[in-house]
């Protein structure tokens, strides 16, 4: 009896020592131990005072409506992850929301490309970049001349590629110069910041486009404050809240009248009523890829319907109705307000945005002989930015540069040792949206020997712009 | 022939018996200690070896005993974090977690097979270069031991072998084509639950890949990532973007939701969520960088009991930031997947 009682005792003893290793649960990477303590470790939940704490900080916050300006807090949601929003700015996609399943031509998820990029891939198609050359007519009545113009093309990729370039580090660890940043004349080629998302954007909302904050960096430029129920609809249906897209058409069946019967202009890309494109449009052979990544309009609240436009008596008709008269990115109405004068266009808005803190690039000098629009013929007074390319004439910060991050490819023996500002070099792709310095050749010819009518190099998807 | 007889003096030489007046009580006492010594000891060798025949059965630590008619709302703890993939979003662990399948979504789109040390036995790529891919949630088929990848951007959910090969797409009705899969979860029947962003919305799909129902088609979801079915036939719904858990009973009426809020159990921003074998229900809390335990309701219309949360902000051991996906093993192990640490997590009772 005793022997079996050990026997039984000394067995189970074995057994359980056997499994003592396995019940610590241990592992090659284990390196410590955080024993639960209860209530302290239970008791965050929800929106609480802890809760608070995740995205805000009361007295050191370094983003704006006190966020701690983590770029997870952001990218939990809109980040590479795709499970919380429609717009995943690592990828530079939107996908499809709200959709009905059978209506969906393509099959696909994604809406299209980001008009920003990614911070990680984008879709700008810059290896397949083209121009068409056009006549336009400038001057006045009995003096027109007939100058070639060119247009440039930048189609969408189908798929992303790696960004060679970012406006922020998605990380929100390293810290990147502010080109241009401070008066003409600061020593230096800009100071150096830590940008995250909410040096640009209001996650809390603010009724305007992206959810742009009003007054990026908390500059005092001339940036127009819309107010806080600013609604950017279409002019065209006022009913329709515009379903902002980033994609802009480009049929492919498109003419292009370069000696039609309006004196040599060029008629716009397709029919002109959609010469914008919303995200509720995008059917039948427009596929989300199908898309201009340089087009120089925006696809918010295009005020296309000029003659609309001219008969509404709570706008001032200015005299240029292009596209560039734009609703603002802000909110404001496309618009001169005479009482304050303040310029509503789009062009003037987003460029007075982006100037806000890449201040040299545009700002004007009163010094004799100074320039005081941007020029490549009168010195700014500044010592590094002297001369500058000028945004004005439908020429925004947008036209050449996205805001979020660009996979133009920079492998040309000038172009991947292109100096920045300070002198030193890189590769960079600076936020192009043309591979290499094709952005230059996607308005200029320098030859100025290419018939109207031209597309260079083909119709078809094509390399980036060459030079004839 | 030599008769050898025993004298009578060897027997007078031994000492008589003692007498039974004298100690037989102490005899007795000792007998009496020996058999409740002995009756002890063999209680306890039956205890252990119960146990331990229990534990080499089902592997589970001895905190998981269970006992009849006492509940204890018991946290797991801290064990120890595997590496290797960046940005976890998604987690699948096979019954004995020997095998570890965790989603990357920072650099290339991959599925990281890791043993029950970390060690890496595979990734899995992408299908294809022709569009964008996102692993976001993986799943383990109970019947067929097949990984269930979602791809959100792709508008697929993948299935590969348990080692990684590639072998068909889940194929949605046609009504669901150009759904945007998000979470992905397995029935110990087979039947398969993927929440879907294009309309928010909830799709319950049989062992055969049939789809049975479609629930949260009336928007009144946003980004659920996340749905179960409990013993019950309870269905949770982690509807995320509304911060909370939505409960409908087996008749699939609402039951009701545990809601955002302060109060304790209440929820921020829930997304992945597991059963573990004793059907407690595991509901990872984004952005109040926990983990929360329920248990499910002994009322069939009950909504889940609170047991307590596990793990706070931070980058430290226990400590998370945004995790993403939970899930479990048959050995009481808790597997989180740590998105903004880059990591996976191990916790166990």
């Amino acid at each position: 009896m005793r022997r079996l009682a050990s026997l039984l005792a000394g067995g189970a003893l074995f057994l359980l020592l056997s499994a003592i290793p396995a019940l610590a649960d241990g592992g090659p990477h284990q390196s410590g131990f955080t024993p639960h303590s209860g209530d302290s470790l239970s008791g965050s939940t929800g929106i609480n005072a802890d809760a608070c704490a995740s995205c805000h900080r009361a007295h050191t916050a370094p983003g704006e409506y006190l966020t701690v300006g983590d770029p997870d807090l952001c990218l939990v949601c809109h980040g590479g992850t795709g499970s919380g929003a429609t717009t995943d700015v690592m990828n530079g996609v939107q996908y499809k929301s709200g959709q009905s399943h059978s209506a969906s031509p393509d099959q696909s998820a994604i809406l299209g490309a980001l008009r920003g990029g990614g911070f990680a891939n984008a879709r700008i198609d810059t290896a397949n970049a083209g121009r068409l050359t056009y006549t336009r007519r400038s001057g006045s009545a009995g003096s027109y001349t007939y100058p070639t113009s060119q247009m440039g093309v930048v189609p969408v990729r189908s798929s992303g590629q790696a960004v060679t370039s970012r406006h922020m580090d998605p990380t929100g660890s390293s810290a990147s110069i502010v080109w241009g940043s401070g008066a003409l004349g600061t020593a230096g080629a800009g100071s150096s910041i830590t940008l995250e998302c909410t040096s640009c954007h209001n996650p809390h909302g603010n009724g305007q486009y992206r959810l742009l904050d009003p007054k990026p960096g908390d500059g005092d430029g001339p940036f127009a404050e819309a107010g806080a129920d600013a609604l950017v609809t279409d002019l065209l249906e006022p009913d329709r809240l515009a379903n902002y897209t980033v994609i802009q058409k480009l049929s492919t069946t498109a003419t292009y009248s370069t000696t039609g019967t309006s004196a040599g202009s060029v008629t716009a890309i397709g029919a002109e009523s959609g010469y914008l494109l919303y995200a509720d449009q995008i059917d039948g052979v427009y596929a989300p890829t199908v898309g201009d990544y340089f087009h120089r309009t925006v696809p918010w609240n295009g005020r296309i319907d000029y003659t609309a436009q001219a008969a509404d008596p709570s706008h001032t008709a200015p005299a240029d109705f292009t596209n560039r008269m734009n609703d603002a990115p802000n909110g404001h109405p496309a618009d001169t307000d005479a009482s304050t004068t303040v310029d509503n266009s789009f062009d003037a808005q987003i460029n007075a945005w982006c100037s806000q803190c890449h201040t040299r690039y545009l700002d004007g000098s009163s010094g004799a002989g100074q320039d005081t629009t941007g020029s490549w013929g009168v010195p700014s007074g500044d010592a590094i930015f002297t001369y500058r390319h000028s945004n004005s004439s439908n020429k925004p910060c947008t036209t050449c540069h996205v805001a979020h991050g660009s996979n133009a490819q920079m492998g040309g023996e000038y172009s991947s040792v292109f100096p920045y500002p300070d002198e030193t070099t890189s590769a960079s792709g600076r936020l192009l949206k043309f591979d290499n310095r094709g952005t230059c050749q996607a308005c200029h010819d320098p030859t100025d020997s290419i018939p109207a009518g031209t597309w260079s190099p083909t119709e078809s998807p094509v390399p980036t712009p060459v030079v004839p | 022939m030599t008769d050898i007889a025993l004298t009578p003096e060897l027997g007078a030489d031994i000492d008589p018996e003692p007498s039974d007046d004298v100690i037989q009580p102490e005899d007795r006492r000792r007998r009496r200690r020996r058999l409740a010594l002995l009756l002890v000891l063999s209680l306890l060798a039956i205890g252990l070896l119960t146990f331990s025949g229990w534990y080499l059965l089902f592997r589970k630590p001895i905190s998981l005993i269970p006992l009849p008619g006492i509940n204890i709302a018991q946290m797991p703890n801290y064990s120890y974090s595997l590496y290797g993939p960046l940005r976890p979003t998604g987690i699948a662990v096979n019954a004995d977690g020997s095998r570890i399948y965790v989603t990357q979504t920072s650099g290339d789109p991959a599925v990281f097979v890791l043993d029950a040390q970390g060690q890496l036995l595979n990734t899995i790529g992408t299908p294809d270069a022709a569009t964008d891919h996102v692993f976001v949630f993986v799943a383990l088929s109970p019947l067929t031991g097949e990984l269930y990848v979602s791809d959100r951007p792709a508008a697929r959910i993948h299935v590969y072998d348990a080692n990684g090969t590639l072998l068909r797409d889940f194929e949605p009705p046609a009504s669901l084509v150009g759904w945007q899969p998000l979470g992905v979860n397995f029935l110990a029947d087979g039947r398969l639950l993927v929440t879907d962003a294009a309309d928010n919305s909830v799709h319950e799909f049989d062992a055969d890949g049939q789809l049975l129902r479609t629930v949260g088609t009336d928007g009144q979801f946003s980004f659920p990532n996340s749905a179960l079915i409990d013993a019950a036939g309870r269905l949770y719904v982690a509807d995320s973007n509304n911060g909370r858990l939505v409960v409908f009973g087996r008749d699939g009426t609402s039951i009701g939701v545990i809601r955002r809020g302060p109060a304790a159990g209440d929820l921020g921003l829930p997304r992945g969520m597991a059963l573990d074998d004793e059907g407690q229900l595991y509901v990872v809390d984004t952005s109040d960088q926990t983990v929360k335990i329920y248990r499910p309701s002994s009322d069939p219309v009950g909504l889940p009991e609170f047991l307590g949360s596990f793990g706070q902000a931070g980058i430290g051991e226990g400590m998370f930031r945004f995790p993403n996906a939970v899930t479990t093993d048959t050995r009481g192990r808790v597997y989180v997947a740590d998105w903004s640490n880059d990591r996976i997590q191990v916790w166990s009772f």
